[in-house]
């Protein structure tokens, strides 16, 4: 049944407020960003594992000191201004004393998460997907740009899809 | 003059108006353009609209408003990896935040539909709400985390839930009865040039302007605010414009009234939401269609859904090539939806059932088109298969639509709309999706497309089972408008109405009837006697003139007004009471308590409360006695003074007494007939259930005899006793002992 006419503005009022957070005005992404280009492999490609993923860049600086490339293999990217760590905010292992070892590059890469300073990756293996094992299945590498301090710079992100072969 | 006769004059007016009613039935049933007369196809809608000198704009306003609101829901659709990605929310989160909007988008109609009930205010809300979901559209890309998102697209949902509640009711108010159809079908070719727009506008926003997900969503917000503001103009016409005052208008015209003679009436919006829904609900057409609409919304719902998975999987086609798809195949929707209807407007006006008909054989027809695309090797045959199905299903709306709305009154059609829309995608989709994910788990992609078979055919023969329904329950729905057009006109003329009239009521216990075309009448200030033997249907009829039960078909009017799907509660606050049969207190409650309890009604006014429990005592000193001592210890004769005590009490102006007498000692049964007597003397008409003739007889001039569900005996009590065919042995030992 609707709310009663005093209950009506309130509640209008309190979703406003709470939603207000969730939203923002600056370093939104309004126009594509096309600083990156995956050259490899092609979007739904069927390839053989390993598979090396390539990518352009244009005006962004990579190296010590400077930024990097965040990967994902079947994974969501933490959203723009937090480092690769975020994304494990949630695990037990990370709380408290652990969030150091969550920084760690094995940790990460465990989790199909890589930080590199190259213009490619090689994908040794993919995770197994839920799902119909009998249809086509497709695995998504994304790149995303991060800064000095490992944190993700812009909201701009670029994957391609594959299929493996064998099906896995 | 005699009472009775009195009575029987009431009651000859109540007859006057159904054999109004059966002359003017067929006369109001052509002016809303059911003619019955075979034509190949209607004049083509824009004949209409300039024979009518109406204007094309509330079609031009309401496609509009419908073809913006698929900009965003097919946005987010082809934008959630984007927005997954940019927010950093995995798929899971996007899916949880995807059902909410769902359930949103499925309950949002009946909010909807209880704001347009108490005024027309169709247009206004419509155009307010496209103003809304405009906004979240366009706040939408300004979203940073999962809880905004949350936000604006539960506020989208809930906001486009004027769209299945309003648009059609608004729509059918705006165009001729004789021209539904056609409204219907153009107003779905409008909602299908936004399912070819919206994939066209994103691939344009997204690949040749280059804008993000934001960006899109913020110039589709901008667009669907253009939208929003075309139709400003928009202006609701009233309920039943073109169909309730039509036969309103005849039934005038039969009489030889001018138009200036009776004033036009209000709408009858009395009835509340629930009350309104529970009523929809009754009517045969409508339960047969929201089943038949729930099995298609199994079939309808995630067939959409899985036929994305279809073609990425069984023909490799991307996000572009699905797109331009599903572009393709709401363009030939269109031509279908323009060349259906003609033909169904005509199809409508021949025979409203046969239209259900035919849209049964099409929905048939279409899942065989969906199982053999499902298994074609040939892309092009899938195609041209898939885009037929798709064809036919789009026709299925205006056709089925046309039908649900017309056989509801006017005013209730935001709820019935409302109630198709929750039927199809809430209860059909939600069941739909599990249905088909299990099957494709099982049996991959394809076999979940060769599986819609089932909803398909089921939903088929639930369609082709309702035509019959449909002739009797327009006709009761033009009866209802007649009858009470009749009353407004008869007691604008000065005529006296019985206080209660039943008119032809039936009424079953699930599939069991036990109330037979029963026709009952109670004037002011009578006492009445409703005789029978046991399971004759007393109680049921008392049950359906206190509002406990709902007749399946006739009417209840209280001094001319109807009132047959009022609440039960709402019956009490009008002046009808009953004590029901056995013994009518709350047994763990004290004497006191249970006397406020009955006057719950009186409110907080504890004076006037205190003074009737005053009354009671008074009247039944051992109450008084008792005040404090729990019901269920009185015993069986003071039980029933309790109970008799809601009549002092309430002092309402027709109290419904069941089985008073039953199990007393005589001495008793006498004492409570006297105050019954007084009740009576102070002006309450008074209905007397009793299987005691004897007891009956004595105290009631008006006697009504039941048996087996029908009333076999109105007159005068004294007649009744001459009726040895309905006073059997069993039942009339002291009446034959009286009478001899």
């Amino acid at each position: 049944m609707p709310l009663n006419s005093r209950a009506r503005p309130i509640a209008l009022v309190l979703g406003l407020l709470a939603a207000l957070p969730a939203c923002g005005l600056h370093g939104l992404s309004f126009v594509q960003d096309d600083r990156v280009d995956i050259v490899r492999p092609d979007d739904r490609a069927k390839v053989d594992l390993p598979v090396r993923v390539s990518w352009t860049v244009q005006d962004f600086a990579v190296g010590p000191g400077k930024g990097s490339f965040g990967v994902f293999i079947d994974r969501t990217p933490q959203r723009s201004g937090k480092t690769l760590a975020w994304i494990f905010r949630g695990d037990a292992a990370c709380k408290g004393t652990g969030a150091a070892t969550c920084n760690r590059l094995e940790f990460l890469a465990q989790r199909n998460v890589f930080q590199t300073t190259s213009r490619s990756f090689t994908v040794e293996q993919v995770p197994r997907l839920s799902g119909n094992q009998s249809g086509r299945q497709f695995h998504e590498v994304t790149v995303v740009l991060l800064d000095a301090a490992g944190r993700r710079s812009g909201e701009g992100a670029w994957s391609a899809q594959f299929e493996v072969e064998d099906g896995t | 003059m005699d009472h009775l006769q009195e009575v029987h004059e009431a009651e000859a007016l109540v007859d006057e108006v159904e054999h109004a009613r059966d002359e003017v039935r067929d006369e109001a049933r052509r002016a809303l353009g059911v003619t019955g007369e075979h034509v190949g196809a209607a004049p083509p809608l824009r004949q209409t609209i300039r024979q009518y000198g109406l204007s094309w704009y509330p079609m031009v306003a309401l496609s509009a408003l419908a073809i913006v609101d698929t900009f965003q829901a097919y946005a987010f659709a082809v934008l959630t990896p984007e927005i997954s990605r940019s927010l950093g929310v995995g798929k899971g989160a996007i899916a949880g935040v995807i059902a909410l909007k769902t359930l949103a988008l499925a309950v949002a109609p009946l909010p909807m539909a209880a704001l347009a009930q108490r005024s027309a205010r169709r247009a206004v809300l419509c155009v307010v709400t496209a103003v809304a979901w405009s906004i979240f559209a366009l706040s939408t890309g300004y979203v940073t985390a999962i809880w905004g998102l949350v936000f604006v697209l539960v506020a989208d949902g809930l906001s486009t839930g004027s769209v299945a509640a309003l648009h059609p009711s608004l729509l059918l108010d705006s165009y001729p009865a004789e021209a539904r159809v056609r409204a219907l079908s153009t107003y779905q070719m409008g909602d299908r040039v936004g399912n070819v727009l919206a994939p066209l506008i994103v691939a344009v926003l997204a690949t040749a302007v280059g804008l993000t997900w934001r960006g899109v969503f913020v110039s589709l917000g901008l667009l669907s605010l253009l939208g929003a503001l075309a139709a400003v103009r928009l202006r609701d016409p009233g309920f039943g414009r073109w169909d309730t005052e039509r036969i309103r208008e005849t039934v005038r015209q039969h009489h030889g009234e001018g138009m200036g003679g009776v004033v036009v009436s209000e709408q009858d919006v009395s009835l509340r939401f629930f009350e309104i829904v529970r009523r929809v609900m009754l009517v045969p057409t409508v339960r047969r269609l929201m089943a038949a609409l729930a099995v298609f919304g199994v079939l309808l719902i995630p067939y959409q859904t899985f036929l994305f998975f279809f073609l990425e999987e069984r023909w490799n086609l991307g996000p572009g090539p699905r797109g331009l798809f599903f572009a393709g195949t709401a363009a030939v929707s269109i031509v279908a939806l323009a060349l259906f209807s003609r033909r169904g407007e005509a199809r409508f006006r021949e025979d409203p059932g046969g239209l259900v008909r035919t849209s049964a054989v099409l929905l048939a027809s279409s899942v065989v088109l969906i199982c053999l695309a499902g298994l074609s090797p040939l892309f092009w045959v899938m195609l041209a298969l898939f885009a037929t199905s798709q064809a036919v299903l789009a026709i299925l709306s205006p056709a089925i639509f046309a039908v649900l709305l017309s056989v509801v009154p006017a005013h209730m059609r935001p709820h019935t709309a409302a109630l198709g829309g929750i039927f199809l995608g809430g209860v059909g989709g939600i069941i739909g999706a599990l249905f088909l994910s299990g099957i494709d788990r099982r049996f991959g992609v394809a076999g979940s497309m060769v599986s819609l078979l089932v909803p398909g055919i089921l939903g088929a023969l639930l369609l082709a089972t309702t035509g019959k329904l449909v002739p009797k329950d327009l006709d009761r729905m033009i009866d209802e408008v007649i009858e009470d057009e009749e009353i407004r006109r008869i007691t604008s003329s000065g005529g006296h109405l019985p206080m209660l009239a039943c008119r032809n009521v039936d009424f079953s216990y699930g599939q069991l009837q036990v109330l037979f075309d029963c026709n009952f009448t109670v004037d002011d200030g009578e006492m009445v006697a409703l005789l029978g033997v046991n399971g004759a249907g007393k109680s049921t009829l008392l049950k359906v003139i206190s509002g406990i039960g709902l007749p399946s078909r006739g009417s209840v009017r209280f001094r001319g007004t109807e009132i047959t799907f009022l609440d039960a509660e709402r019956r009490l606050r009008l002046g009808i009471t009953q004590i029901p049969g056995g013994r009518a207190v709350f047994g763990p409650m004290t004497v006191v308590e249970n006397l406020r309890a009955f006057g719950y009604t009186l409110g907080r006014d504890t004076k006037k409360l205190d003074e009737a429990i005053d009354r009671s005592f008074d009247a039944f000193p051992r109450l008084a006695e008792r005040r404090n001592q729990a019901a269920s210890t009185l015993s069986g004769g003071e039980q029933q003074m309790l109970g008799l005590s809601k009549g002092l009490i309430l002092r309402p102006q027709l109290l419904l007494i069941d089985e008073l007498s039953l199990g007393l000692a005589p001495v008793i049964v006498s004492q409570l007939l006297e105050m019954v007597r007084q009740i009576n003397a102070d002006g309450t008409a008074v209905v007397l259930v009793e299987q005691s003739v004897n007891i009956a007889l004595n105290l009631v001039d008006h006697a009504y005899f039941m048996e087996k569900g029908e009333i076999r005996f109105d007159g005068a009590a004294r007649d009744l006793l001459d009726r040895d065919d309905l006073l059997r042995a069993v039942f009339l030992e002291g009446a034959g002992a009286r009478k001899t």
